[in-house]
């Protein structure tokens, strides 16, 4: 029982891993937000909680790939300057392969389980 | 920005430096995320209201950034010791302990420690003198206290840390310089700690030392104990040690030159060379501590440090040289000064008065004693205007409040040429009159009864012209003693028509006693004449039925006050008033008559000021008297500083120079040296009270004898105190003491220039009347104070032969003089013993009328009951 655990674990870590990125772009592409309220908006969605600690690296390896950029700093009265992301025009690009792969993949996952697409 | 711990940031940063790696991989910019991490930490703990990022709060926020195999490290060490375990809960090292116990709460446990029991400065040395150095001391420990908070809480911000630099550097000076002055004792205080396990206490300077470099090294590395800080915070360099630890070492150095120079200076007061002692005096005056002396008064043996250095050798009699010394350079006895040390609320000795009573049984005041004072005091008295005459009974009770007995002693101003006739102590609420014997006798007596036996006597002796010394043993603790002395005084007559007596009451001129502000000697005198003048504090009362006129008033049993002056009326007939000797038959009677006193100013006068500090508040004064010397006298003027300075005829005022106490004896050698190149020339010498003991006065004793007693020293004190000079000439005779009422310019010229209405005493006790015995109307005073002349004229200088005779007649006719003095015993046995028999009670003189006096009144009752009843008769 264990292995399995640990192996849905980490299968489903991965597919996260993947996921992740696509959810933050659509967030941000509805919304200029800061790292807090991007995580607070996964939060909001089942399954898709996220802390600071995975979400910063990621953050951080979206802006060097250029497809989230920092728009502004924003003072917040409780703490530091915060930095609000937004979507490069890349970013908007990808965003939308990301949506359409997605879709592909579930039509793929409906003919893999029940043989025809109908 | 937010508080970091340091234990927060070490962990913080080996977490930020193990997910580095990882992050480089993954494509992110690490330091891009480091600094979004710590963005993010600070956040949350704003928006949790934490003030500091501690290790717990981060390891909390780890959690969510994914760590656990961080956290597992770090949670799984090896089981740490309870001691440990405190230690790391309140975030401290032992090292950190260390450093918090001997920089902070062992130099405030000392000093506590010492302003509470004083026990530094009991046995070595008072290291907190004045308040700046408390503050000082206490600069340390508060100081290192808040370095080491800042330190712990991670606060040191570059202002925080520049002003903690200031702080360590001047922690560290005043660590140093007190190291410095424990460094003698140092040695012994480590044997005694590796040894015996105390003596902690002389280490703490050291201990605060070295634990300050330990501090200021902390402080200075600050920077990069913070890795997190290092771009944020510049590694300024510290304000160096020469800018902040020298400045306030030198400082302290220099409050502590004048005590260097005292030790230094005040040994060479005894030196044998003349200019090395003119020399010290100077030196101890200008720059010389006093503080340091008037310790050395009291604690001239209890003192081990620095100062050891400098002095040069231990004298064994240095507590006396320093008495000298304080005397030499302030013109106060050392016993009139207060010590200015910070009083310890459990510290014992001499704290607020003198507790050890040094000179029990001598015949020095000396300190007011702690806890001993007088609670009673009544002055009576009885004028005879007829004779001339007063007879003031002074009874006084003292208090100690101490748990051990004390000696009360009082130097008395007696009125001019007055004298003690009467000496009483009650003893078991009896009253017990004294025994009256040679001057020598009765001290052996009063010694051995007193001091060695602690038994209850009560000792008068005579101190110079005037003064007595009176002295009582034991006042028990916790209980009182009761005395009174009767004085025999001849009233001063001072007035062209003889109209006029002048009676200045006996005052106190040294004690060591205290008096509190609600006790006052009550004064009540009976006068046959109504009285026509009183100072302040007196006044007159209409007339009684035993008298025309009475006194009554509060004066203050304190030396501070001046003597009271009565001016009464007199009624002494220019023809000679008679009394008769009681200790002889029938027959024998004393005359006495009143004759206008004859006096001119000498040819030549010797005046001798004393330039102590005192005098300067009698430069008026001074000025006065000499304006007063006429023109044909001869004036040389010696001025009696360090080295006499002598001036022919009258100086100007700029030439008096008063400053502090000044040895009298060689400016009187000098006038006296001066006065035998002359026909006549008396000394006149002015001065304020005379404290020094180490005097020598054979110099002048010398030239006296050669002079074969034409040397005369006439004598005004100034203010209180004692006269040790007049003390150990008084058996030469030849000081006299002027007697001075309210003006000393006017009496004393009055004194030399008798024109002005001094009336002369002349008593006389013929063995054969050829016109018969006078009857005797006058006061019996009249026999005390012929036998007391007698007495004076056996007892003369040169005159060896009769002094025994002077003796027997003051023990016979019971008279403090110089040659007697009046013990009171508490035994018979005693009594006979030291070959003493009290007098009878019947004997002393008392206050009752007498029988002339009563008859007078007696007649004068008489006739005014006749005259009623006549007016009666006629009325009827």
């Amino acid at each position: 029982m264990s292995e399995h655990t640990s192996y849905i674990a980490q299968w489903i870590t991965q597919m996260r891993r993947g996921w992740l990125e696509a959810c933050i772009l659509n967030l941000l592409a509805r919304d200029e937000l800061h790292g807090y309220g991007i995580m607070q908006r996964l939060e909001d969605i089942p399954g898709l909680g996220i802390s600071e600690g995975s979400l910063y690296p990621l953050l951080s390896r979206l802006r060097m790939q250029g497809l989230v950029k920092v728009i502004r700093m924003e003072e917040s009265s409780e703490g530091p300057a915060r930095k609000v992301y937004g979507l490069t025009p890349q970013g908007r690009q990808i965003r939308t392969l990301m949506n359409d792969h997605f879709e592909l993949m579930k039509r793929q996952n409906q003919i893999a389980r029940k043989g025809d697409l109908s | 920005m937010m508080n970091w711990t340091s234990e927060a940031l070490d962990l913080f940063e080996k977490f930020c430096e193990k997910r580095r790696p990882d992050l480089l991989k993954a494509g992110s910019d690490p330091d891009e995320v480091v600094a979004d991490w710590k963005t993010m930490l600070e956040m949350t703990a704003q928006k949790r209201q934490v003030t500091d990022i501690t290790v717990e709060f981060l390891k909390e926020e780890l959690l969510d950034i994914e760590a656990p195999w961080l956290l597992l490290e770090n949670a799984q060490p090896e089981p740490p010791h309870p001691a440990q375990r405190i230690v790391r809960r309140v975030g401290l090292t032992l090292g950190g302990l260390f450093t918090l116990f001997f920089a902070v709460l062992f130099p405030i446990g000392v000093l506590t420690f010492e302003l509470l029991v004083g026990l530094c400065e009991a046995f070595l040395f008072d290291p907190i003198p004045t308040w700046i150095h408390v503050a000082l001391i206490a600069l340390v420990p508060v100081s290192n206290a808040w370095i080491l908070w800042c330190l712990w809480r991670r606060s040191l911000n570059p202002k925080r840390r520049q002003i903690a630099g200031v702080l360590t550097g001047l922690a560290l000076g005043i660590a140093a310089w007190y190291a410095l002055r424990f460094i003698l004792i140092t040695p012994f205080a480590f044997m005694a700690v590796a040894w015996f396990g105390v003596g902690l206490v002389p280490l703490a300077p050291l201990f605060a030392f070295v634990v300050g470099l330990r501090v200021r090294s902390r402080v200075r590395w600050y920077p990069q104990s913070v890795p997190m800080f290092r771009r944020s915070l510049p590694a300024d360099k510290l304000a160096p040690l020469w800018k902040t630890a020298l400045p306030v070492f030198l400082l302290l150095c220099v409050m502590f030159i004048p005590q260097v120079i005292t030790a230094i200076y005040m040994p060479r007061l005894s030196a044998p060379n003349r200019t090395q002692r003119v020399q010290a005096v100077k030196m101890l005056r200008t720059f010389g501590s006093k503080q340091s002396l008037l310790r050395d008064c009291y604690r001239a043996d209890k003192d081990f440090d620095i100062l050891f250095i400098f002095r040069n050798g231990r004298s064994f009699n240095r507590r006396a040289e320093a008495r000298a010394a304080y005397y030499r350079v302030t013109g106060t006895p050392y016993f009139a000064a207060r010590y200015a040390m910070i009083k310890r609320p459990f510290g014992g000795e001499f704290q607020g008065g003198e507790w050890w009573d040094e000179d029990l049984g001598s015949d020095r005041v000396s300190s007011r004693l702690q806890g001993l004072s007088i609670i009673q005091s009544r002055l009576d008295g009885r004028i005879h205007s007829d004779s001339g005459i007063a007879y003031l009974e002074w009874t006084m009770e003292f208090k100690n409040a101490t748990w051990r007995a004390q000696e009360a002693r009082a130097l008395i101003e007696l009125p001019p040429n007055a004298v003690v006739s009467r000496v009483t102590l009650w003893i078991n609420d009896e009253p017990c009159e004294a025994a009256f014997g040679g001057r020598a006798q009765t001290k052996k007596a009063y010694q051995e009864v007193a001091v060695r036996q602690r038994r209850d006597p009560l000792l008068v002796t005579t101190a110079g012209g005037d003064r007595i010394l009176q002295q009582c043993f034991p006042v028990p603790a916790n209980g009182s003693m009761k005395t009174r002395i009767g004085i025999t005084v001849p009233l001063t007559v001072y007035s062209p028509d003889m109209a006029e007596g002048i009676l200045r009451l006996p005052a106190f001129v040294e004690q060591n006693f205290t008096a509190d502000a609600d006790t006052h000697t009550s004064v009540w005198i009976e006068s046959d004449e109504e009285a026509a003048y009183t100072t302040t504090g007196l006044r007159i009362v209409p007339a009684t039925p035993e008298s025309k006129s009475g006194i009554r008033g509060k004066l203050i049993p304190d030396e501070s006050a001046d003597a009271a002056i009565i001016k009464v009326p007199l009624s002494v007939p220019y023809a000679p008033i008679a009394a008769t000797d009681p200790r002889l038959e029938n027959g024998h009677a004393v005359e006495q008559t009143l004759l206008p006193a004859a006096g001119e100013w000498p040819t030549a006068l010797a005046i001798v000021v004393d330039a102590s500090a005192k005098m300067k508040a009698y430069r008026d004064d001074i000025a006065a008297i000499l304006k007063a010397i006429p023109d044909t006298t001869e004036v040389l003027c010696i001025l009696a500083d360090d080295v006499p300075v002598l001036h022919s005829g009258k100086p100007a005022p700029r030439f008096f120079r008063f400053v502090g106490g000044c040895d009298n004896i060689p400016a009187l050698e000098a006038a006296a040296e001066w006065a035998a190149t002359q026909h006549y020339a008396p000394i006149l010498w002015l001065h304020a009270t005379q404290p020094l003991d180490n005097i020598s006065a054979e110099t002048l004793s010398q030239i006296f004898d050669f002079s074969r007693g034409k040397l005369k020293i006439f004598s005004h004190q100034f203010g209180p105190g004692s006269d040790r000079v007049s003390e150990k000439l008084a058996s030469t005779r030849m000081i006299k003491t002027i007697p001075v009422f309210e003006n000393p310019a006017d009496d004393i010229a009055a004194y030399f220039h008798k024109q002005g209405g001094f009336w002369k005493r002349t008593l006389r006790r013929p063995d054969e009347w050829p016109n018969g015995v006078p009857t005797a109307t006058g006061s019996t005073h009249i026999v005390r104070l012929w036998a007391h002349d007698e007495i004076a004229h056996l007892s003369r200088p040169f005159q060896t032969h009769t002094h025994s005779n002077a003796i027997e007649m003051a023990t016979a006719y019971q008279l403090v003089t110089p040659v007697s003095g009046a013990v009171v015993l508490e035994t018979m046995a005693q009594y006979k013993a030291h070959g003493l028999e009290p007098a009878a009670a019947h004997t002393a003189p008392g206050m009752v009328p007498e029988p002339a006096t009563l008859l007078l009144f007696l007649g004068g009752g008489g006739a005014l009951l006749a005259a009623g009843r006549r007016r009666r008769k006629r009325a009827a």
